[in-house]
């Protein structure tokens, strides 16, 4: 056996310490490449996607790449830490630490190696899945074909060998070996349980809510000002909440001894007082990865209802056509004509209104306000299926759009409310009700007056006129070919919702699938971090429980105690995410005005889900090794 | 061919605690010597400082004439491998090897020749008796197998000290036995320094010399003279008498 058979050995017949650090590289390495092969993907070399959402992906896979780093460095000194009594003895055997460096480094380039041949292998199983939610999310033209990725291979491959040669370097650089009495009883020496200071357990509380206050309070532009301080604020709660607060309040109940004292309490709370060293660290990373992951994908997902919701309130009607100010009759017939011919040879069957729209000095302005007659009003209504409206004789209706439009000061209804309109004869009409509607788009707001009434205003100081087609047909992509004809051959002058939504929705799609892409990466991530930390444990857990079987334990008993410490481990952090992120999306939602309810809680809700089917199976495991460690 | 001069041994904390005084201790080439005394006595410490698993607070520790607490990192993982050998109470064999890697571990890390670790260890093994078990895993063995390949592994490289800490401690009668007999005749075969940790009277009486400690102090010694069963006798006695104060009994009952 030469020393490097034996390192090989050793990683070969230990799969199971193992085989955690190797899943973990290989799921870090099966993640960038099923990125690589969707950005270096041939539909987008001819040019289909801009030169923005490619550089997004330039820089996106240059974030996985770093992150990778990290956790692969991270996962690696969890594990080292576990192996502290083997390294103390192969050095009572007389190894030097270069000779345990040279053995932790030769062990890395093996499982590297291994990883990123399998994270490729696994990748290219799971890469046509990939490209179809690409196509779906993305909305391009070509479909995504699968395709042999040799140019995602290769650079996946030599990215993560040299990311594996330097964490080989750097890992066995910094593993110091210590004494080596402390190495042997490593496994043994509890590390003590941590000391709570009562001034930082109120600080945490304190910073916590002040950052959610200031978050929640602010509105409108001050948000984007008050987000680094507010970013800087919780960060600094949230550890001190973990290595505080968490801490303080363990104590608080552990000294309460009709709760420590009851049933197997005390068994849960000594474990976790003990452990919330190291817990405090790993739950504070999760905590805010999971953060930074729920606000990422909650905003990308909640800025594109923003803009799709925005665009279909204000716009009601399937096209609608407004001719420029100078056009004559004829252009405008002419513009109606060609639109109608398109709708036909794509055989959209529409429903089509046509108004004037005059606008009169009703406030002294030059542009004037639009008045308009309830009949006009009531044909287009009939058009989106909305209301009808009759006003009386004497009876002014004031309309506004909803909330979608984003407005500084005060609403328009309330200037218009107050404002009389005047007739030829000298008699006045007030407004009496205030109503919203999308049938008009009118910033500003305007009347609806009684067909009679109307007829007695006066002349316009400034005259328009609107024309809207409904479509009937279910189906989307001719509506969509056909706005794209429409906008082609009248442009500037027809808006086409769903044709506009759909360009949205192409121009967004790759930063939406990016953005999923690096949330769910970190979401994951995270999630292994909590599953090293419970592993870590198992062994000493394994002890723990034999001894308290022989007093006497039972199974539910046993299933109660750890299913409440994988609950904590699992669900804690989570849950401050979870908090964390619906404050950070409420200040979003605060910022834009817009009511991003639906959006945040479906997004928070899908992880909480996620995250719980999760603590599920491992918990499963674990009490599974658990009970086999004791029978 | 080891001397230590005035070692002590303080574990600082919240309360200091002193665990070795002014020791002083003297082994001559081939000599057998063993440790006993009661739990918390310090033998395992004065065992480990010895070993340089752990450094003493004041004090010497000699081998040949040189202090290994001195050696740079490099060199004190040379003389590990080059002078010392050690076997535990509970064997601390690496599962993750056979029987014949365990055995030949120190000489892997020292580089040697693959077909000169193979000869050794066969040779090694035969006198043990092991030869059977040599691709087994170390959980497919019994505990005195263990013991033996610890033994082994401890023996490959031909170390000047071999260290014993409880080496029977786990083990029944019959496999103690064996295992004891077998330290003998290394220790007279092969001229090795033996020095033995243990509570066990019957293996201390296989050893030359038995040093008694008590409260991190040396308390006495005897030497062993022709009959095992006489030595052991006198043990027996040493440690009864260092069991007990004279005024433990307290004549009057509260």
């Amino acid at each position: 056996m030469t020393f490097r058979q034996f390192a090989f050995n050793n990683v070969l017949r230990n799969k199971r310490l193992y085989i955690a650090y190797f899943l973990s590289s290989m799921f870090t390495v099966m993640v960038f490449f099923t990125f690589a092969i969707f950005a270096f993907h041939p539909a987008f070399s001819g040019g289909s996607i801009n030169e923005n959402a490619l550089f997004g992906m330039a820089v996106a896979g240059g974030i996985i790449y770093v992150f990778s780093f990290f956790f692969v460095l991270y996962s690696m000194s969890s594990f080292l830490q576990s192996r502290k009594k083997e390294f103390g003895l192969l050095m009572i055997q007389g190894a030097s630490s270069g000779q345990i460096r040279l053995m932790v480094f030769l062990e890395n380039i093996l499982i590297g190696f291994v990883a990123t041949v399998g994270g490729i292998l696994a990748g290219l199983v799971f890469a046509k899945a990939i490209l179809l939610i690409a196509e779906n999310v993305l909305i391009i033209n070509e479909s995504l074909n699968f395709y042999f990725p040799t140019l995602a291979i290769v650079v996946t491959f030599i990215s993560f060998i040299i990311l594996f040669f330097f964490i080989s370097v750097f890992v066995s650089f910094i593993l110091r070996t210590k004494k080596l009495i402390d190495l042997i009883k490593g496994d043994k020496k509890s590390k003590g349980e941590p000391k709570a200071s009562v001034i930082l357990a109120v600080l945490a509380a304190l910073l916590l809510i002040a950052g959610y206050g200031t978050a929640l309070y602010v509105k409108g532009v001050q948000v984007v000002f008050a987000l680094i301080p507010v970013i800087v604020v919780v960060t600094l709660g949230t550890y001190l909440l973990f290595t505080q607060l968490s801490v303080y309040i363990i104590r608080r109940l552990k000294n309460n001894k009709p709760i420590f004292w009851r049933k197997t309490n005390m068994l849960l709370f000594s474990d976790l007082s003990f452990r919330m060293k190291d817990n405090a660290r790993t739950f504070f990373m999760v905590a805010i990865i999971s953060t930074v992951a729920f606000s990422a994908i909650g905003t990308l997902y909640g800025f594109q209802s923003y803009l799709t919701t925005g665009v279909k309130q204000v716009n009601a009607y399937t096209y609608t056509y407004h001719p420029f100010l100078g056009d004559s009759e004829e252009v405008i017939s002419q513009d109606i004509r060609t639109i109608n011919s398109v709708l036909e040879e794509e055989n959209v069957e529409t429903k089509m209104e046509m108004m004037d729209l005059h606008y009169f000095d009703v406030m002294d302005d030059d542009s004037g306000i639009l008045i308009v007659k309830a009949s006009d009003y009531n044909r287009f209504a009939a058009l989106i299926g909305e209301k009808e409206i009759q006003p009386n004789k004497n009876e002014v209706i004031v309309v506004e759009q909803s909330s979608a439009i984003l407005m500084d000061g005060a609403k328009a209804s309330e200037t218009l409310i107050q404002t009389p309109i005047a007739l030829e004869n000298g008699q006045k009409v007030k407004p009496t009700q205030v109503i919203e509607s999308e049938v008009l788009t009118e910033i500003n707001g305007y009347y609806i007056v009684n067909d009679t009434i109307y007829d007695q205003l006066g002349n316009p100081i400034r005259s328009d006129m609107s024309a809207a087609w409904q479509a009937d047909n279910v189906e989307n992509d001719p509506i969509i070919e056909a706005g794209r004809k429409i906008e082609e051959q009248v442009p500037h002058k027809v808006f086409a919702v769903d044709y506009t939504i759909y360009e949205i929705n192409k121009a967004y799609g790759p930063i939406l699938f990016i953005g999923l892409f690096i949330g769910i990466v970190f979401f994951v991530s995270a999630g292994s971090f909590l599953y090293f930390r419970l592993f870590t444990d198992l062994d000493e857990d394994k002890r723990k429980f034999q001894a308290i079987a022989k007093i006497g334990l039972t199974q539910s008993e046993l299933k109660k105690v750890v299913n409440r410490q994988i609950a904590l481990l699992f669900l804690s952090p989570i849950v401050v995410a979870l908090v964390h992120g619906a404050v950070a999306l409420t200040a979003l939602s605060h910022l834009f005005n817009y009511d991003l309810t639906m959006e945040s809680s479906l997004v928070l809700g899908s992880f909480a889900v996620i995250q719980i089917i999760y603590f599920l199976i491992v918990r499963y495991f674990y009490v599974k090794q658990l009970k086999s460690a004791i029978s | 061919m080891l001397k230590l001069t005035k070692v002590s041994k303080i574990y600082e904390g919240k309360v200091a605690y002193r665990a070795l005084t002014d020791i002083n201790l003297e082994i001559d080439k081939g000599e057998f010597v063993a440790i006993m005394g009661p739990s918390g006595s310090g033998k395992t410490t004065l065992l480990n400082i010895i070993s340089t698993i752990d450094a003493p607070t004041t004090g010497e520790v000699e081998m040949e004439g040189k202090n290994p607490h001195k050696l740079k990192k490099n060199d004190l993982a040379k003389f590990r491998r080059n002078e010392l050998g050690f076997i535990f109470q509970d064997f601390n064999l690496l599962h993750t090897l056979t029987v014949e890697e365990n055995i030949v571990l120190p000489l892997t890390l020292d580089g040697a020749r693959v077909k000169e670790m193979k000869e050794k260890a066969n040779k090694l093994a035969n006198s043990l008796g092991i030869s059977g078990i040599m691709n087994k895993r170390t959980y497919e063995i019994s505990g005195g197998q263990a013991q033996r390949v610890a033994i082994a592994r401890a023996m490959i490289h031909e170390p000047k000290l071999l260290l014993a800490d409880e080496p029977t401690g786990n083990l029944d009668s019959k496999a103690s036995k064996d295992v004891m007999e077998m330290l003998v005749t290394i220790n007279q075969q092969e001229k090795t320094s033996l020095l033995m940790v243990t509570h066990d009277p019957q293996a201390a009486s296989y050893s030359d010399r038995v040093v008694f400690i008590r409260d991190g102090k040396l308390h006495s010694e005897i030497h062993r003279g022709d009959s095992r069963q006489a030595f052991f006798q006198k043990i027996i006695d040493m440690l009864s008498l260092m069991g007990g104060d004279g005024n433990d009994f307290s004549s009057i009952r509260v």
